[in-house]
């Protein structure tokens, strides 16, 4: 049997963690069992933000999960970076360090935005090869998460799912399942998500995302600004009770994270949102209802937003948007 | 097929090129030649949701940055300065709160003529800088010992002879930014930060521009919190001088020199150093 999360802590359900949550989390007004930053926020970072980090720190279990990796680009890795990445895991005794399947930017340039990989060989080769690296220095696996996409490029030579399991079993690293976003790119490109989960190796699932999109009919948006719906709850019931099974019934529920970065509310309603998480991890060990989430997949262009509601929404990228000023409280 | 640094430059381009005030949309038979088609989404409409990402991602942030600029500017004017920077300079760095390196810069070489204060550029440059580094302070190493270490340091001070007064190196706060502003730009950010309560507190959209006046400030950081501070033009250059490690005998000698500081008053300096050490501009004396 294959080591449930290749070996690595079932944390329970975490939020993201938010500036303007920062001040409740220090007075122990919160309720979540681990917190997910964007490393990014920290690195060169001596101010309050960092400050309070450290703080949190010491009480909760803290995951790393940046955004300017770049694991997929064609420029070389930037090596000082992952050494403040190493430096930043070591402080805040980081359960582990993740970031997402995608490149960020190519020729120097950074768009802060997860761009979607060439599907085919010679970038699953590429991508393989300085996971290695990545992993050499951070001496550490890492974890990487599937993006939501919006486009695939003409030439691709495979689908999403093969991609990602050949990458974590060549390379040998975590996966981070964000379970919305195979939702949204399922919608987006016209797949079965069913397909892609039943893909997955499912020992390599460290953790699971969960987030709210936007429907605008003709496709979705990953905006990380409302409730999760129910086709994610639905897909994340199947993947939790597929890890179950695959660790033979012996696994905890994979450590799960909701998202919420635009719009962002109070900790009372993300908790809400979590408690529903632990019910829908529960109901794993209930009988599959496939039929019925598949049902329910055939609903999406009645969820969510219609198209010209919010013009303004666009997809988030894991919370690293700019955060206002942080200053004491 | 293209490698994957050329799929990725074609992508990168298509993306951010589309920002510029001279670019064209690709039409779809291009896009479809690099990017795959569906019957609910053309290859050029799922270009466009990266594009309008890419846009929408780096507007917010310089609005984030730039409460006060947006403010004093409006929207629509900010934006088309900061698409003009971006055509110019791409996002480089990791961090997005890094996005408006070199804005400043930019502005200073684009104006229109570097000499004339054409429709208040000068006014919009000092803004943007006093902006750019309140932001650059949150994230530096700020004075969040300040109270201890100034007690002790007063102490010394209060008891140096006038002679080991002159010998001290004194040693600015990490944090210390010194601007000098063509106008009270940080009366003007105080007033768009205030929230709107009271009967004084005026909606920012209905805040005024400044009027030109010279002002020397230091900026720090001190227990988290972000300070300016309106010098006098010869404390605002003690302190550039000490930045410059002199001692204050250097100090005093350099701005007897440039006539910034005719009398060399010792008490004078003792008094603001003290000041300094108690408001977080100076770290300590060595």
């Amino acid at each position: 049997m294959k080591q449930a999360h290749l070996g690595l802590p079932a944390l329970g359900f975490g939020i993201g963690l938010r500036s303007q949550h920062i001040p409740a989390i220090l007075r122990g007004e919160c309720g979540v069992d681990w917190f997910e930053i964007i490393s990014e926020n920290y690195l060169q970072n001596q101010g309050w933000r960092r400050h309070a980090l450290l703080q949190i720190a010491e009480r909760y279990p803290i995951v790393m999960h940046g955004v300017s990796l770049s694991i997929g680009s064609a420029d070389a890795l930037d090596f000082a970076y992952l050494n403040q990445l190493k430096q930043l895991a070591k402080q805040t005794k980081a359960a582990w360090i993740s970031d997402h399947v995608c490149w960020t930017g190519v020729a120097g340039q950074n768009t802060h935005d997860l761009l979607p990989m060439p599907l085919n060989e010679v970038s699953l080769q590429h991508i393989v090869q300085r996971i290695g690296i990545v992993q050499d220095v951070l001496e550490q696996r890492i974890v990487l998460e599937n993006p939501s996409t919006y486009a695939r490029f003409a030439d691709d030579t495979m689908n999403e799912w093969t991609f990602i399991k050949a990458m974590a079993e060549q390379a040998d690293c975590g996966i981070l399942l964000d379970v919305n976003n195979v939702y949204v790119s399922s919608v987006n490109h016209g797949f079965d998500p069913y397909t892609y989960l039943d893909a997955m190796p499912m020992h390599r699932v460290v953790q699971m995302h969960l987030a709210g999109h936007r429907d605008y009919g003709s496709h979705i948006l990953d905006t990380h600004d409302s409730p999760v719906c129910d086709p994610v709850w639905h897909l994340y019931r199947y993947a939790q009770q597929k890890a179950k099974r695959s660790s033979g019934g012996k696994t905890e529920v994979i450590a799960t994270l909701l998202e919420w970065d635009a719009e962002i509310p109070e900790l009372p309603q993300l908790e809400a949102e979590l408690t529903k998480a632990k019910y829908w991890a529960d109901a794993a060990w209930m009988p599959p209802l496939q039929s019925h989430a598949k049902r329910q997949m055939q609903d999406h262009p009645q969820l969510g937003v219609q198209p010209g509601q919010c013009l303004h929404a666009y997809p988030a990228m894991a919370g690293a948007e700019f955060e206002q000023l942080g200053s004491a409280p | 097929m293209m490698d994957l640094a050329q799929h990725q430059q074609w992508l990168q381009t298509a993306i951010t090129q589309v920002q510029t005030p001279t670019h064209i949309a690709l039409p779809e038979h291009l896009a479809s030649s690099y990017l795959q088609s569906t019957d609910n989404l053309a290859a050029s409409q799922r270009l466009h949701i990266y594009q309008s990402s890419y846009r929408a991602r780096v507007l917010q942030s310089f609005h984030a940055i730039f409460p006060g600029l947006r403010t004093l500017l409006g929207t629509e004017l900010l934006d088309a300065f900061v698409l003009d920077f971006l055509a110019h300079r791409a996002p480089r760095h990791f961090s997005i709160n890094r996005i408006a390196d070199g804005f400043i810069e930019h502005l200073e070489n684009t104006r229109p003529n570097a000499r004339a204060n054409h429709d208040g550029i000068d006014l919009l440059i000092d803004l943007a800088r006093l902006e750019y580094h309140l932001l650059d302070i949150s994230e530096a190493e700020g004075m969040e010992n300040a109270s201890s270490i100034s007690s002790v340091e007063i102490a010394a001070l209060s008891n140096a002879s006038d002679a080991q007064l002159l010998t001290y190196q004194p040693q600015v706060a990490p944090c210390l930014r010194l601007l000098h502003c063509r106008y009270p730009v940080h009366h003007y950010l105080n007033q768009v930060s205030q929230p709107l309560s009271g009967t004084e507190a005026k909606p920012v959209d209905a805040l005024e521009a400044p009027a030109a006046r010279e002002v020397f400030l230091g900026l720090t950081r001190l227990n988290y919190r972000l300070a300016s501070r309106e010098l006098a033009a010869p404390q605002w250059h003690l302190l550039r001088l000490c930045k410059e490690q002199n001692t204050i005998a250097q100090v005093l000698q350099k701005m007897h020199q440039l006539a910034l500081f005719p009398r060399a008053d010792v008490e004078l300096i003792r008094l603001w150093l003290g000041n300094f050490l108690n408001q977080g501009l100076l770290a300590r004396l060595t």
